[in-house]
């Protein structure tokens, strides 16, 4: 059994890896994504996954619902950290997957997938407490900064994913390849937009209340799917009670994979197959039962001064 | 009726529940009144005079709940959902108060005594001897308490005057003994409900010896994990986790430390789940204070602080250690080295903890210990970290030292400065530590504390936040501190730091290069990155006469494609200075060809490498047709072409190419037709402003700013529209709120003093308040900036520009706090937690993105609370963008 094998058999355990496993990890992580487009091209059929916020054991209940990887082909929109407990152990299974199977399995960045963010939302904290340092929060963020920023499923007449929505300053596709985005997700142009902004029941572009990013209309996403010729944007980034939400004539989804977000919003899950037509199944389903091991807490610092 | 009856008006807006959307009824005057000896909540219209919105009796049947300060809520006998959202808390505040008096009067007249009756009129009691048997009676007692503010006022004074929890916890281990499930739960449960009744004095008792290890226990058996069983008494009784370096001489003090540990366990592990809004700050603020208590303590305990870093100072002091020494017990003595080595690492630790913890006071408080920590020779303990074997021993010290130079680097480098004679200085031993490079994270670490603090916009004292944005701007490197000591750093340390790359002449080097390397000269990369951002013509000068640009250009040939990239982002960074020196030395070293080189190597594959090389041509393209840009682009434009036309001319595949060679043309052909631009202009007008204020700001730092503007990612000028997009406050009466009765999501606000572009349409701002992933980039900022703007006018302060790229790290964890109060997703939940009718929950109306228009009214109040203004952010965002480049 290699050692990425045992690797992912532990990591489904929940059990985090030594530090030095972890550094190996990411660097392998990045030499392989170095090599990815800024928006990846994805066969069909695939399943697609929203955020996931270190909701470590429904991760592995979408799996369950889904399919393992490699035996199905995932696409996860990013969030895969911050809020839920077990970010760490959530990403790096995901990293595990992907350094295993390159082909079967396709992260793209999510606006959480930042230092910036991290530092607030929970990754950072977890990651000082897992290892007394910040070391592994570094390795982690400097894979981030390789991820993709989006993908197209299924060619010409297919399905743009992203994390969060549309860019005014993106009016091809084309024009995010020009982007150099091993950087640190900044806080404007297209980058930060495909990262941040969400649709909206509006007529063009509007400010967005979150201060990155803008809101869209639908005019803008029939406009953007008409020029890029695709018949679907899938991304994430907003939390949906029912586990999906279609907008303006199912020309956009917004796909949400964390049931029971941050463990009490009550909400369901979703994640949605793409298949060699084109056609779209979505997969509800809820948070992982709640036994012993699903049960929810951080770790505890071990030894104290203060 | 024998009470107050609040008469003043109070401007609130109505909403009914209808088919699970909150619907706007309006907006109106609340007040009470009390016809007949029946109380009612009447709302008078604004618009109308003489309708009213609402007129709404008020029954003791009825539970009505108080939610977020500005909120009523209740169903009335007629089914109706209703809401009332104030405007202020105040108002809020007296009718709930009317409310609860006469539900407490009603109560009082009537001579039922069923269980909603008990609630009104604080009859609920607790059994007062509890047993197994009575764990049901108390189980509903506390539930019903918990539905109104009045019950759980007066269930806690119950639970105290009975010294309750000392009574729960032995039928802990009856319950146990007796392997009574059941009654575990039951156990269980109720101790939930007590914590959640948020009560300090009851949180403090539970804290005590003599209760804690009862109450975890009874919470070991969670009912919602049946077949799980926790282990919190083991883990919270085990002392040996408790270490001291130093004795603390203060028991109270040693107590707080226990109490600090066992509020955090309890916060992070047992209740993690459970907690709500309210009892989770209270948590917070416990601990937050008994921190404080602690740390002031030990801090000015002068006996305690000499004592601890006295450690660093050892040398064998008591005589029978002397008296071994001379007598040659080498065994004794190694153990006593030993010994001696074990304790200064535990006191490094300690002292890490420390600092780590006082990351959460105020910045003053901050300030008085780090101070009074140097005096007592902190940095000696840094020196002994940096230097010791183990790893983790090292890293602590690393982060010692980014902890002050987080806090405060224009106070590192007046140290520095002050002590630039003695031995070595802090800088140095940085740059040993950089180079010494064996371990991956603290060489990024010090990479990362180098440039802080050599970055002159950082290390203004947080009061440089109250200054206006303005003096930000303009204020730039008049600090004489840091010049002295960038000239101090230029002079003899520089070098050192990148004697790496100037000695890289060859590509042998490049060969076989182990990551931990290869990771140290990205780092070093970064750092040239920054400094040239940064040190304007000192840097330019080293960079260009050390070679340590030209050497760059070898890692092109790296086989670390990480490096690769590290190594083009230099050059990058060259162009976005648009500083016509190194735009010249470039040309003149033919530094392009390398580009050129990567380009032609990746051209057949499109990764990232591929977008990072297109990303730089696609820069000086556009850029030369920017006039800020245009004089110095213009110029490589056509040295590329010149120079590479033939290799150019194979990679036309690539739009950016193309263009290039088109521009070419374009610029050395004066009939050409004028250039695409004018379809990005009309563009601009459907594209709202996020109010690129900077140059409103500081019209005369233009220049400042033109130079270190990145905005190719951006094909178009944003329309200068608002520089601070004020929006009212809640008390300001041209707020004038009105929500849209067609969305419920949303909220229109009219916002009277933003001024818009004449080319964007929208003149109202339209703000949706989504619960996505919660947080809300613009609050931050906007919290920036409202510390920016609330404060002092400028041309007080003589310093040198700010920390705002420090400031991100430390505001980071200090708005990290204010979040959690913005946070809609906490407001959600704790709704929730309450049991709340207000929010719909599974909605059918595909309002799963938004939530209720009132919540949303309430968060954007409180965000206009804080005066959006997005230009201070968009600097920072600048910064941070240039940083990264």
């Amino acid at each position: 059994m290699s050692d990425l094998d045992r690797a992912i058999e532990q990591l489904r355990d929940c059990q985090t890896l030594p530090e030095q496993e972890v550094r190996e990890l990411c660097h392998r992580a990045q030499e392989l994504l170095v090599e990815e487009r800024n928006v990846q091209i994805v066969d069909t059929p695939v399943t697609i996954c929203g955020d996931i916020h270190g909701q470590f054991h429904d991760l592995i209940t979408l799996f369950e619902q889904g399919g393992e990887c490699p035996d199905t082909n995932y696409l996860f929109l990013g969030d895969f950290v911050d809020r839920g407990f077990y970010s760490l152990e959530s990403f790096l299974l995901l990293l595990c997957l992907k350094v295993r199977y390159p082909d079967r399995i396709t992260l793209i960045r999510g606006n959480h997938e930042s230092r910036q963010i991290t530092t607030v939302y929970g990754f950072y904290d977890e990651c000082i407490r897992k290892y007394g340092s910040a070391n592994v929060w570094r390795y982690c963020c400097d894979v981030f900064d390789y991820l993709a920023l989006g993908a197209i499923v299924g060619g010409p007449g297919g399905v743009f994913c992203v994390h969060g929505g549309l860019s005014p300053s993106v009016k091809h596709l084309d024009q995010i390849r020009l982007i150099d985005r091993k950087q640190e997700v900044p806080h404007e142009g297209a980058m930060c937009d495909l990262l941040w902004s969400d649709p909206d029941d509006i007529d063009g572009w509007g400010i967005s209340p979150r201060g990155a990013g803008y809101l869209f209309g639908g005019d803008k996403v029939h406009e953007f799917n008409h020029t890029n010729d695709i018949s679907l944007i899938a991304r994430a980034h907003q939390l949906v009670m029912e586990g999906y939400k279609e907008m303006f004539e199912g020309a956009i989804v917004t796909v949400w994979s964390a049931p029971n977000y941050c463990y009490r919003c009550g909400n369901v899950a979703a994640i949605l197959t793409i298949d060699e037509d084109l056609g779209r199944k979505y997969r509800i389903f809820e948070a992982a039962p709640q036994d012993a091991k699903g049960m929810p807490a951080k770790k505890p610092v071990a030894d104290y001064f203060l | 009726m024998s009470f107050e009856v609040p008469v003043t008006p109070r401007r609130v807006k109505v909403y009914e529940l209808q088919h699970e959307n909150w619907h706007d009824r309006g907006t109106g005057f609340c007040i009470g009144e009390i016809v007949n000896e029946e109380a009612y909540i009447l709302v008078k219209s604004e618009e109308e005079i003489d309708k009213f919105l609402l007129e709404a009796r008020i029954y003791k049947e009825v539970q009505y709940q108080k939610q977020q300060d500005t909120l009523i809520v209740w169903t009335d006998p007629d089914e109706t959902d209703l809401a009332l959202s104030f405007q202020e808390g105040e108002g809020c505040a007296t009718i709930w108060e009317f409310i609860t008096e006469v539900q407490k009067h009603l109560g009082l007249d009537d001579n039922q005594s069923d269980d909603a009756n008990d609630v009104q009129n604080g009859s609920i009691t607790l059994p007062p001897e509890p047993t197994l048997g009575t764990l049901p009676d108390i189980e509903r007692s506390l539930t019903l308490a918990s539905h109104t503010q009045y019950g759980r006022d007066s269930i806690t004074r119950n639970i105290q005057d009975l010294d309750y929890i000392r009574k729960l916890i032995p039928l802990l281990s009856m319950a146990e003994d007796l392997e009574s499930l059941p009654d575990l739960h039951s156990l269980c449960r109720i101790m939930k409900l007590i914590i959640l009744m948020n009560d300090n004095t009851i949180m403090e008792q539970i804290l005590l010896d003599e209760y804690i290890v009862g109450v975890v226990g009874i919470l070991e058996y969670d009912p919602e994990f049946p077949t799980h069983k926790a282990n919190h008494r083991d883990y919270i009784s085990d002392r040996s986790r408790f270490k001291e370096v130093v004795p603390i001489p203060d028991n109270g003090i040693r107590n707080k430390i226990k109490y600090i540990f066992r509020l955090q366990y309890l916060k992070d592990v047992v209740l993690a789940r459970l907690l709500d809004d309210p009892t989770f700050s209270m948590l917070s603020s416990m601990i937050y204070f008994y921190q404080v208590d602690v740390l002031s303590y030990l801090q000015h305990n002068e006996e305690f602080t000499s004592e601890l870093f006295g450690i660093f100072r050892s040398t064998p002091t008591s005589s029978q250690e002397l008296e071994s020494l001379q007598s040659g017990d080498t065994d004794y003595a190694d153990g006593l080295a030993q010994h001696a080595l074990q304790k200064k690492r535990d006191a490094v630790r300690f002292i890490h903890q420390f600092c780590l913890t006082a990351k959460n006071l105020q910045p003053q408080q901050r300030s008085l210990l780090y101070t009074n920590f140097i005096k007592k020779g902190l940095f000696d303990v840094i020196d002994f970290a940096l230097r010791d074997d183990i790893p983790n021993v090292r890293i602590a010290g690393t982060e010692l030292i980014l902890s002050i130079i987080d806090h405060d680097p224009s106070f590192v480098r007046s140290v520095v400065l002050k002590t630039a004679n003695e031995n070595t200085s802090i800088i140095d031993t940085l740059i040993d530590l950089l180079l010494s490079g064996s371990d991956f994270g603290v060489t990024s670490q010090v990479s990362e504390a180098i440039q802080i603090l050599l970055d002159p916009t950082s290390g203004q004292p947080l009061e440089a936040l109250r200054k206006t944005a303005d003096m930000f701007l303009r204020q730039r490197a008049d600090d004489p501190e840091i010049e002295m000591f960038l000239d101090s750093f230029y002079n003899q340390s520089v070098q050192r730091l990148f004697q790496r790359l100037t000695d890289l002449n060859s590509a042998d080097k490049l060969r076989h290069m182990p990551p931990h390397v290869a990771t140290l000269y990205g780092c070093l990369c970064d750092l040239v990155c920054a400094f040239i951002r940064l040190h304007g013509y000192r840097s330019r000068s080293f960079f260009v006469e050390s070679n340590v640009l030209a050497n760059i250009s070898t890692l092109f040939g790296s086989s670390h494609k990480s490096l690769r990239l590290a190594a083009l982002r230099c050059f990058r960074q060259c162009l976005g200075t648009n500083d016509e020196f190194y735009c010249r030395f470039l040309v003149k070293k033919r530094l392009f060809a390398p580009v050129v080189d990567l380009l032609e190597e990746v051209s057949s594959r499109n990764n990232l490498l591929n977008s990072a090389c297109l990303e730089f041509f696609e820069f000086v393209r556009t850029g030369s047709s920017k006039p800020d840009y245009q004089r110095n682009m213009k110029t490589i434009v056509t040295h590329i072409v010149e120079t590479y036309r033939d290799r150019l001319e194979m990679l036309t595949s690539f739009e950016t190419i193309r263009s290039l060679l088109w521009r070419y043309d374009q610029l050395h052909d004066d009939s050409a037709p004028p250039t695409e631009l004018a379809v990005t202009d009309s563009m601009l007008a459907t594209i709202p402003s996020r109010g690129n204020g900077l140059r409103d700001l500081a019209p005369d730092e233009d220049e400042y700013f033109n130079t270190s503007d990145d905005e190719e990612d951006q094909p178009l000028e944003e329309p200068v529209a608002t520089s601070v997009a004020k929006i009212p406050g809640p008390g300001d009466d041209k707020a004038n709120v009105i929500a849209d009765a067609s969305r419920n999501d949303d909220i229109i606000i009219d916002v009277p003093s933003v001024q818009t572009d004449d080319k964007s349409p929208s003149s109202s701002a339209v703000i949706s308040e989504t619960l996505g992933s919660g947080e809300s980039l613009v609050n931050r900022l906007l919290e920036g900036k409202r510390e920016a703007a609330d404060s002092n006018p400028p041309d007080l302060d003589p310093g040198g520009p700010t920390p705002l790229q420090v400031l991100g790290e430390k505001r980071r964890r200090d708005e990290a706090k204010q979040q959690e109060d913005d946070d809609e997703l906490v407001k959600l939940s704790s709704k929730k937690t309450r049991s709340s009718s207000f929010v719909p929950r599974s909605p059918s109306s595909g309002t799963g993105l938004g939530n209720n228009a009132a919540t949303a009214k309430k968060g954007f109040l409180s965000n206009m609370n804080k005066k959006i203004s997005i230009s201070f952010g968009s600097k920072r965002f600048k910064d941070k963008e240039e940083a990264s480049k």
